[in-house]
Formats: structure tokens, C-alpha cells, sequence
């Protein structure tokens, strides 16, 4: 129900007006403007619309410069006004943006500074923010404005990145420096863009349309002869059909002297001429004018410029991507390289209080055999992911194991068969020594040693020898291979002879010897002897705990 | 120091941004002028036993009804839905929209206001059973204003658009009188400050 309203205050917004606008792009709008300006002007009605539009732009803008020349006269800086119109004529052109807006800008500046030259310093200023932070002209004007009446609030909310401390100092002086140091040529590098372009091309369409309007206002005072509406109304009306005539005249002429331009003998009788008298200049601009020409012939050809846009549009999408990737690329790169920096410190920094290698590193230098110096090797080389170092320590280990091993198999064995050894020639003495009481007594022995038994058991001693000595070569020609430092080991001719001679030895002396046994019935079969040496290791090996000679590695 | 700012709209972004009092102060002035307008306004509103007693009653139905019930109409509802208000209202199509106003946001106070301004003679068909209860109801009220060949129909009206057809030349002359003083104030503030 708040429909039913009734006051005295109405405003007026055209802020949908303008997000239309906006929504459109500045391509299309400039485009249109010169179709409606060229290509429509056929239209009559098209003509008035544009005649209306273009009286209506000129009475704006000499209002908007009538208001600025009153405010100018107000602070008594009327002298100045001519200055001051040309001053924002050069600088639409140079900047892109229209006088609508700059005029405004600068009224409000110049009010609130009093002093032209300040504010065309805060006007420049304006327009570099205004270009770096993509706010309107009016808003940053109007932040500047109370930054000057001393309230920066507004200048904070503009993104310009300015300090608090600067702004709460209120020195505007300070605050303009900054904003310069920052911003400075914004407004100029604004212009080489594509939309900077179209920001001035908009400006020179503005500019004509408005001088289009002051002419045909000239026009309608002398063709009104009184200041009746309707007397207006018609001569516009005439003027419209009037000029909507003369543009199709001059459309053909443009046309014929198109197809005459096109006449190659026309153009090379042009050229020589030109050539001729030096007018390389009007050659550039007869040149210029055959571009124009394209363009205009391109205007007419709505299909044409949708693929151009088109094309544009993707042109555009393609060099964003293009941007977002490297500046992607950028990032990630930027990240794996501080990583690697702060990883690589990191690993130095391990190394220095890695207590594990320094352990290590104590050790090796601690040890004194080459054997415990290898094992701390393979250790730092295992901690060092040092392949080679590992390899090499590897063989040496396996080398130094083997070699232990054989020390240990040759020794355990040797000594085994000692005590056996020992242990049947202690049998066999105490056979003997019963056999012998036997004779001398005359106690019969319950089983006499026969010459087989006997036979038998010095060829199993021999056998066993036999087996031990060709196992312990095998060993030591396995050894050769793997060491190459053979001083290391003993010799096999050391090891062979002490084998060889124990094996040679101790079997000969047992057959050699004069064996008398005394059988004291405990033996009666072969089987018996087998269990009595049996028993003989297996009590050795419960008395001294094992076989293998003391300080060997197991 | 003067500064030159046409439209209303424009003086109060302006005093908005330079000074937040005067803006305040010309809402205060403007508001001592339109709350005249809202309190005839509503004087006009009948009481409640001056309308047609149907109208006074809730239908039965009200509380159940899965329509929504012709408004019942309650005075103090329709006193209570004329206001002023200081802000701007919203946008119409066109783009215009209004400040400091009075409005009549009630139901019955619309219907009061509104009835019989589109069909005088009321309508046909409705739900009622009595074929001519619109137009009974339109002649139970009081006279509109007729303001159809200056303003156009839709300012006829019989509450806010009947106070404001009386006293609006004189609301209007305070109202500009009221922005003029303001923007003088602001103008010679302007002109201190420099």
C-alpha cells in the first residue's frame, strides 16, 4: 500500500538506466552510436531522435559549464573560467573521461580547495585513482573532497592502500603525495588499453553530438521565428527530413566517389600527382580515409560484426586463461622453490645435530679394528643413502663374515676331532690296559678287540679326516676368491699343513701305535663303539659347553 | 563559499557528505510541514461506527478461511497506517521515487482511500450475493476529490490525496522554502569553511 503516497519531493534515479547501460559493452555502445550517427541516419525519425538527443547533450553540458562558471565567479575565480573549460576540454581528450563527469569532479574539488591549482593537482590525482582502483571519477573526487574538509574516512574505503596513521594525521598535502606516488600515470596507461580507447572514442562521439546540438539549436532560432513549441516542433521536424535528404545525397556521393577512388588508373593519376608535389602527408590521410571508409562499409554489415565480436570475446577469454595459468604457474613455482630452500636448510641443519651420525662418526674414529671400522662405514653409509659406500662396505662385511666363519668351522672341527681322538685313544688305552690285565691276571676280558674292529675304526678316523680336510679347502678357496687381501687370512699351506698334519698324525699314531684294548664287556659290536664315541662328544659338550674354540665369533 | 547544487537529491549527497546537521535540519523542517498533511489526513477517516457495519465486523470466516477475507475495517489500524516518513521510498518504473511523504499503508485505509476511483459506479460479479453492494459501498463513503483533469485520476482520493489536494500549494511553498534555507545554510557554511 506505500504506492499511495503523496509529497513534495520527488527524485529521480536513472541508476537502472545505467546498469543497463553498463551490461552492455563499451564496443557495442560506441558502435551504435556511430550506426546511429552513419548508418541510420536514412531514417528520418532516427535523425530526430538524434537531433533531439544531441540538443539535449549540448544543453547539459552548457549547463554543467554554466554552473561551473557560476561557481568559479562565487569564489571569485571568474577570470579564470576560459582557462579552465579549455583545461577540461584537453583533458577529456587526454584522459578518456567525459567533461560531464570532469566538470562536476572539479567543481566539487575547487569548492571545497578554494585554489584552481590544487584542484587541478587533486582532479589529476582523481583520475589516476579513479583508473588504478576502478571507482568512479565522482566517488574519488568526492573522497578527496572531504579529505580536504577534513574527513578521510572516505578516502580509506577507496582501496588505495593508504595508512591509518596518514589518514588520521588529515594532511591532505601528505595524502595527495602518497596517492601520487602511487597512482601516478594510471590515467594516461589507462588509455593505450583496448576499453581507454573506447573511453575516447566516446568522448570525441560526445563532443560531436554536443557541437551537433548547439548547431542545430543555432538552426531552430533562425527557422523559429517566434518561440512557439509548435513552430519549433516543425521546423525541427523540417530540419530532420532536411538533413535526412542531404545525408543520402551525400551517402551517393560518398559512394561515387568511392567507385572513383576504387578506379585503379584514378589512383595511380593520384598518386603520381601526389607524388609529384612532394603531399606525402595527404597521401597518409587519403589513406587514412580509405580505412575509414572500411569501417563504414563494415557498419553496415550487422553479421559481420557479431563475428568480430565474437572473435574478440574469445580473443579476450583466451589471453585471461592464458594470464590465470602463468600467473598460476608463477605462484607454484614460487612456492616448490622456497620449499627446496627451506627443506635444503633443514637437511644442513639435521646434519649438524643428527646425534645418530655423530655417534657414528665418534665410533669409527674411536675404533681401532678394521672390522668395527667397516661396520660404522656401512652404518654411515646406510644413514647417508650412499649407495656406492654401502656396496663396497657390504662385500668387505660379507668378506670379514665369511672368513669368520671358516676360522670358527676350521677350529670347532679341528678341536672336535681332537677330543675324539683323544677320547677313543683313551678307550682304546684303557682296552688295552684290560686286555694287558688280562694276560698278566689271567681275568678274561668279556670281549677282546679284533683286528677287524680295529681296522674299522682307524678307517672311519682316516675317512673322517679325509672329509674335514677336503671341507676346509673348499673353504679356503671360497675365502681366496672373495678377499683379496689374503694376508688377512692364513695361509692355506699353514691351514693345510696343520690339517694335514693333525689328520696325518693322529689316525697313523692310533694304527701305528700297539693297541692293546681290554674289553670289559661293554663293547660287544661295532654298534657299541659307534654310541661309546657318541657319548664321548656328547659329554665333552656338556662339560665345556660347546666345541668352539674360545674367541672365535660364532 | 556558494556552491551551486541542482536538485534536491544532489543537496542532500552533498550535505551528506559535508554536513550531516543540515541535512538533518531540513528533514526536521520538512517534516514540521507534511505532518500537518498526515494528521488531516487522518481526520478524515471515519470512525467506527460511521462506516457500513458489515465493513466494521470481521467475517466468521476470517481466522479459517484459506482467502484472504476482505479487510475488515478497524479504525485505529487505518489511523495508524498513515505515516510520514523521512527516507526515500522505492523506485517506481520509471525511475521516480519520493522523499520525506506520507503514505497510507493500511488496507482499509486504502480501500477508504481508493474505493470507487477506478469504476464511480462500482463493479459486478463479485462475492457478494447483493448485486449491488459495490456501489452501495462506494456511496457510503464519503466524496472523493476530484482532481482528474490537473493531477490525473490516480490522485483523486479521499484521505491523504484529499489533504494534500487542499493544502499542497501551501506544502510545497514551505517544502522549497525549507530546501532554499537549507542550501543557503549550507552555501554560507561552505563559504566560512573556505
Amino acid at each position: 500500500m506505500a504506492s499511495l503516497v503523496v509529497s513534495a519531493l520527488s527524485t529521480w534515479s536513472n541508476k537502472g538506466l545505467k546498469k543497463a547501460e553498463k551490461d552492455v559493452s563499451a564496443f557495442d555502445k560506441t558502435v551504435k552510436n556511430l550506426g546511429k550517427t552513419f548508418a541510420g541516419v536514412f531514417a528520418a525519425s532516427t535523425i530526430l531522435n538524434f537531433s533531439k538527443n544531441a540538443v539535449k547533450a549540448f544543453m547539459d553540458d552548457e549547463k554543467a559549464a554554466k554552473s561551473l562558471n557560476v561557481a568559479l565567479n562565487n569564489l571569485g575565480l571568474g577570470f579564470a573560467a576560459p582557462g579552465i573549460e579549455l583545461y577540461i576540454n584537453n583533458l577529456q581528450r587526454m584522459t578518456g573521461v567525459l567533461d560531464d563527469e570532469l566538470r562536476p569532479a572539479f567543481q566539487t574539488l575547487v569548492t571545497a580547495t578554494g585554489d584552481l591549482t590544487l584542484s587541478q593537482e587533486a582532479l589529476d590525482t582523481a583520475l589516476n585513482v579513479s583508473a588504478a582502483t576502478g571507482r568512479s571519477l565522482q566517488t574519488v573526487s568526492l573522497a578527496l573532497t572531504r579529505g580536504f574538509s577534513g574527513q578521510t574516512t572516505g578516502l580509506s574505503r577507496l582501496g588505495a592502500g593508504l595508512d591509518k596513521t596518514l589518514l588520521a594525521s588529515g594532511d591532505m598535502n601528505k595524502i595527495m603525495a602518497e596517492l601520487n606516488k602511487k597512482f601516478s600515470g594510471q590515467a594516461k596507461a589507462r588509455l593505450s588499453t583496448y576499453a581507454g580507447q573506447m573511453s575516447l572514442l566516446q568522448v570525441y562521439a560526445a563532443d560531436a553530438q554536443e557541437t551537433i546540438g548547439k548547431g542545430l539549436l543555432d538552426a531552430i532560432k533562425i527557422l523559429g521565428e517566434d518561440n512557439s513549441i509548435q513552430n519549433v516542433g516543425d521546423s525541427m521536424q523540417n530540419l530532420a527530413d532536411n538533413i535526412s535528404n542531404v545525408t543520402t545525397n551525400l551517402a551517393k556521393m560518398i559512394k561515387t566517389m568511392g567507385d572513383i577512388a576504387s578506379n585503379p588508373a584514378f589512383q595511380a593519376v593520384v598518386a603520381l600527382l601526389l607524388l609529384r608535389a612532394g603531399r606525402v602527408d595527404l597521401l597518409a590521410k587519403v589513406f587514412a580515409g580509405a580505412a575509414l571508409g572500411s569501417v563504414l562499409t563494415a557498419e553496415g554489415k550487422p553479421a559481420d560484426r557479431e563475428d568480430a565480436r565474437e572473435i574478440e570475446r574469445k580473443l579476450m577469454a583466451d589471453r585471461n586463461r592464458e594470464a590465470k595459468l602463468l600467473k598460476t604457474t608463477n605462484t607454484l613455482r614460487t612456492v616448490e622453490n622456497d620449499l627446496l630452500k627451506k627443506k635444503t636448510e633443514v637437511d644442513k641443519l639435521k646434519e649438524k645435530f643428527d646425534v645418530e651420525r655423530i655417534g657414528l662418526m665418534a665410533a669409527l674414529n674411536a675404533a681401532t679394528d678394521e672390522e668395527t671400522k667397516q661396520r660404522l662405514r656401512a652404518q654411515l653409509a646406510i644413514l647417508d643413502n650412499n649407495a656406492a659406500l654401502a656396496k663396497k662396505s657390504n662385500a668387505e662385511l660379507e668378506a670379514a663374515n665369511s672368513l669368520n666363519m671358516l676360522n670358527a668351522a676350521t677350529r670347532g672341527l679341528t678341536l672336535q676331532m681332537g677330543a675324539s681322538i683323544s677320547d677313543i685313544q683313551k678307550f682304546l688305552g684303557a682296552q688295552s690296559s684290560n686286555y694287558n690285565q688280562y694276560i698278566a691276571t689271567g681275568t678274561s676280558p668279556s670281549a677282546p678287540m679284533d683286528p677287524t674292529t680295529s681296522k674299522v675304526v682307524n678307517d672311519y678316523l682316516a675317512a673322517e679326516t679325509a672329509k674335514v680336510t677336503e671341507q676346509t679347502l673348499s673353504y679356503l678357496e671360497k675365502l681366496r676368491t672373495k678377499v683379496k687381501d689374503p694376508s688377512q687370512i692364513q695361509t692355506v699351506e699353514s691351514f693345510y699343513g696343520q690339517i694335514k698334519g693333525i689328520a696325518a698324525s693322529q689316525p697313523q699314531q692310533s694304527v701305528n701305535n700297539k693297541v692293546e684294548v681290554t674289553v670289559n664287556g661293554s663293547i660287544l659290536a661295532l654298534q657299541d663303539l659307534d654310541k661309546a664315541i657318541e657319548d664321548a662328544m656328547l659329554r665333552i659338550q656338556r662339560q665345556n659347553g660347546n666345541l668352539t674354540p674360545a674367541g672365535s665369533i660364532q | 563559499m556558494p556552491v551551486n547544487v541542482t536538485g534536491v537529491k544532489q543537496l542532500q549527497k552533498a550535505m551528506r557528505a559535508v554536513d550531516d546537521d543540515l541535512f538533518k535540519e531540513m528533514n526536521t523542517s520538512i517534516k514540521a510541514v507534511m505532518l500537518p498533511i498526515r494528521d488531516k489526513a487522518r481526520g478524515f477517516l471515519p470512525r467506527q461506527d460511521e462506516v457500513l457495519s458489515g465493513w466494521g465486523r470481521p467475517t466468521a470466516s476470517v481466522a479459517t478461511a484459506n482467502y484472504r477475507a476482505f479487510p475488515a475495517y478497524d479504525y485505529q489500524t487505518a489511523k495508524t497506517g498513515i505515516k510520514y516518513k523521512a527516507g526515500s521510498n522505492k523506485r517506481n518504473r520509471n525511475g521516480f521515487s519520493v522523499t520525506n511523504y506520507v503514505s497510507n499503508e493500511s488496507a482499509p485505509g486504502a480501500i477508504f482511500e481508493t474505493a470507487g476511483r477506478k469504476n464511480p459506479r462500482g463493479t459486478t460479479g463479485g462475492a457478494s450475493l447483493n448485486p449491488n453492494a459495490s456501489i452501495q459501498f462506494i456511496e457510503s463513503l464519503p466524496e472523493m476529490t476530484n482532481n482528474y483533469k490537473t493531477t490525473g485520476r490516480k490522485r483523486d482520493g479521499r484521505l491523504i490525496y484529499k489533504a494534500w489536494s487542499e493544502d499542497s500549494g501551501k506544502v510545497y511553498k514551505k517544502v522549497v522554502d525549507a530546501v532554499e534555507k537549507t542550501a543557503n545554510k549550507f552555501n554560507a557554511k561552505q563559504a566560512k569553511a573556505a
